[in-house]
């Protein structure tokens, strides 16, 4: 377990930490700062590049045990929100089963904390993170200290990413998800058996090819 | 629960223990009404984002001064689809009907729209969430599509379907009043250029005539407010997405208030 030499320590600075994001192992793309969950905010969530979602949160040395009890709490609040996310923000990548993990940013951790992240099987990852001056520049520095991320189940695939690897099996989507499903430009869609948005098809609403061709090519 | 004409008669009917009530020469001058408007909006049962846009309306119309009530299917009780009802800031309701069916949604409504009119001096009206499938024959009623709004955007997919809404909202009840509000626009010039599309091939395929009811905007604080079931016109009332809404809500009271769509 790496440490840190205890001269020219310096608060953790959260603009460094959002600027190495993606230079992170994974890369991180980040969705949201200072987000405002439940009634907190998150101080950083971002998406990796499967689609799963990871919550960083920044806590000065002495508050990992509190911000361990806030990373569940968030982590809670952001999965049970993240099918609705989905809908807003089709292009944004969520993967349709997509998991939430958190990452505790701090200088130092309790045997406790540890010990409780440890328990959680990955979901909370806890990274030593700290300010450091060198050479009168100021750098950020991590040292991972806890699992790896769990196992990715194999069936999964991104709403929208196209870097999202073949799945082995043609996920399930959800109908809202097949309705916003474009189909190819100029191509008559007769009898469209994908429900729309409504959940309605062409046939329930009656439209003909001239009609769907109407708006194909909106001005 | 059966229910006659004479159940609600006193509804409608002027009181007369209540002097000047049925005089029309004493009519108040405010907007107070005996019954509030009906607006039906169909949106389907995991349509988050049109919900959304909903119960954001309805909460601007509240803020605007204007009483304002949704009514929704028993199905969506405590669904994600909307926010904690129990959450009194939004100074909107949500309600649900008894039944999973179009005639206990227009019921409910009916209700709630009699019942809140008595305090609603500065006008308001009853949003009502009307699953599109339950639109297909054989059709139980077709009360509560008087006055429809219908939430789109210039994605050609959802202009091909809000085409196709608009036409058989006009078979089900000829009468019927559509109006159209845009999202997922940047600027609302690009929602007037899909409105005017969309309402000339209205015209011109189906005889109806669309009404604009403008455009909210596309604004990332928005969708982070909707998706922590935080109404955007409390978490960012400047923010440009907020403002379109609040034009939107003030477009839907002003016209609740010049015509009867109860």
């Amino acid at each position: 377990m790496p440490d840190f030499p205890s001269e020219n320590r310096h608060p953790i600075s959260k603009s460094e930490i959002r600027r190495q994001l993606p230079h992170l192992q994974p890369p991180l793309r980040l969705l949201g700062e200072d987000w405002l969950a439940a009634s907190t905010t998150i101080d950083f969530v971002a998406l990796d590049p499967e689609g799963d979602v990871t919550l960083l949160l920044v806590g000065q040395a002495g508050e990992d045990p509190a911000l361990l009890t806030q990373a569940l709490a968030h982590r809670s609040w952001i999965a049970a929100r993240l099918g609705n996310w989905r809908q807003l923000a089709p292009d944004a990548g969520i993967a349709t089963n997509a998991q939430v993990r958190a990452v505790l940013l701090c200088p130092s951790f309790a045997p406790e904390t540890l010990a409780a992240a440890e328990s959680l099987a990955g979901v909370i990852v806890p990274v030593r993170c700290r300010g450091i001056e060198s050479n009168g520049e100021f750098h950020t520095v991590f040292a991972s200290l806890g699992d790896s991320p769990p196992e990715r189940p194999v069936n999964r695939s991104t709403a929208r990413a196209p870097e999202a690897p073949p799945a082995t099996k043609a996920p399930e989507i959800p109908p809202t998800d097949r309705a916003l499903e474009s189909p190819p430009r100029g191509k008559s869609r007769r009898f469209r058996t994908l429900p729309f948005r409504s959940g309605l098809t062409e046939e329930d609403l009656d439209l003909t090819p001239e009609e769907a061709q109407e708006f194909s090519e909106t001005p | 629960m059966p229910r006659d004409l004479a159940d609600v008669l006193h509804y409608f009917m002027p009181e007369l223990s209540s002097p000047g009530k049925g005089d029309p020469t004493n009519a108040p001058t405010s907007h107070s009404t005996a019954v509030l408007p009906i607006l039906a909006l169909p949106i389907s049962d995991q349509d988050v984002v049109r919900t959304a846009f909903a119960w954001n309306l309805g909460v601007e119309i509240s803020r605007l001064g204007g009483r304002s009530s949704i009514v929704t299917p028993p199905a969506d009780s405590g669904s994600s689809l909307w926010p904690e009802t129990a959450d009194s800031a939004l100074g909107t309701e949500i309600l649900f009907a008894e039944q999973n069916n179009l005639q206990s949604l227009h019921r409910k409504a009916t209700d709630v729209a009699v019942a809140r009119a008595a305090d609603a001096d500065d006008g308001g009206l009853v949003l009502v969430r009307v699953p599109p499938t339950w639109l297909l024959p054989p059709l139980q009623s077709n009360a509560l599509l008087r006055w429809v709004l219908l939430l789109t955007s210039p994605d050609p997919l959802e202009m091909v379907e809000t085409f196709g809404l608009m036409r058989l909202f006009h078979r089900l009840r000829e009468d019927s009043e559509i109006g159209v509000t845009f999202h997922g626009v940047k600027e609302a010039s690009a929602a007037e250029t899909a409105f005017e599309h969309l309402d000339q091939a209205a015209r011109k395929r189906a005889g109806v005539a669309l009404s604009n009811y403008g455009a909210l905007l596309d604004d990332l604080e928005v969708y982070r407010a909707i998706a922590a079931h935080r109404a955007v016109g409390l978490v960012r009332p400047q923010s440009p997405a907020a403002l379109a809404l609040r034009d939107v809500a003030k477009i839907l009271l002003n016209h609740a208030k010049e015509a009867q769509y109860a």
